[in-house]
């Protein structure tokens, strides 16, 4: 069963059955999405139940406009962007790129630098750039989202998200050479 | 499937089933609390509401009645169970010519 036809079936029966197919299919995914960007794994568990609690309680709600997945992970990326600003008490999590001017040379990065990096040394990278740069670089590479969905959950212009996708890019591919100098090689 | 869906994948696979278990339990027992006072509430709401409109002197509606609110004082007598605070009207015991 695709998740639309789950996502009927929960709604019409209450089935646990189906409550156990979504819950199998993400939970993994948001533990992993969580732990990436609060590093901590107790919290990642605890952020894992609050955002599938949210999910099955608001599942009325969701609109079919765009992909299942993309609404379960803008749920999750709204949770930890929550809480993270409650934590840092920090308002915008994304205004680093108007405050820290980029001392990184305006060069566009193809998709391709960074869709080459290994897996292993991907994960060293995405830990070491800065949060809401790795935040993009996962709703942009790892689910597929559009500009437009993206801004849509960061509450900022379409603009801003390629400026801070450009941003990202470069941070990752700097970190990289950094951590990884023999790949210029 | 790029690196980055890779690397879901495998971060994925790193969230042990003890944990995803536990997780699963607290989203269980929470689902269960809401539905529990969706429950509560759809069922007393209703009859506490009617008896406040009882205890300001109003008229009590049920969901059965779709016409409209019947006034208290025009209402024939209970010929079953008494409701409380009214009371059967007696018959005439002849008695009174007497008395």
């Amino acid at each position: 069963m695709n998740d639309l036809e789950v996502i009927h079936c929960y709604l019409e029966f209450q089935a646990s059955e189906c409550f156990n197919v979504l819950y199998d299919r993400y939970a993994g995914k948001i533990y992993a999405k969580c732990i990436s960007i609060l590093k901590d794994e107790a919290l990642a568990q605890d952020a894992t139940q609050e955002v599938f609690t949210k999910i099955f309680l608001n599942l009325s709600r969701f609109k079919e406009k765009a992909r299942f997945s993309t609404w379960v992970y803008s749920i999750t990326y709204n949770y930890c962007i929550d809480f993270l600003r409650r934590k840092k008490k920090q308002k915008d999590l994304f205004s680093d790129e108007l405050e820290n001017a980029p001392e990184l040379a305006d060069e566009e990065v193809s998709d391709k630098v960074l869709l080459e990096i290994e897996i292993t040394q991907l994960k060293k990278v995405l830990e070491n750039v800065p949060t809401s740069d790795r935040m993009v670089l996962l709703m942009k590479y790892q689910d597929g989202m559009s500009i437009k969905e993206i801004a849509d959950i960061l509450e900022k212009t379409e603009s801003a998200v390629k400026m801070k996708i450009k941003r990202a890019k470069a941070k990752a591919r700097k970190v990289r050479d950094e951590i990884f100098p023999e790949q210029l090689v | 499937m790029n690196n980055f869906e890779q690397l879901l994948e495998e971060e994925a696979s790193a969230f042990d089933a003890h944990k995803r278990q536990q997780a699963r339990e607290g989203i269980i027992s929470t689902l269960g609390s809401y539905k529990l006072i969706g429950q509560l509430v759809t069922v007393f709401v209703p009859d506490m509401i009617n008896v406040l409109i009882a205890a300001t002197g109003g008229s009590q509606t049920t969901a059965a009645d779709g016409e409209g609110k019947i006034p208290r004082q025009g209402r024939p007598p209970h010929l079953g169970e008494t409701p409380p605070g009214l009371g059967p009207n007696l018959p005439d015991d002849g008695f009174e010519d007497i008395r």
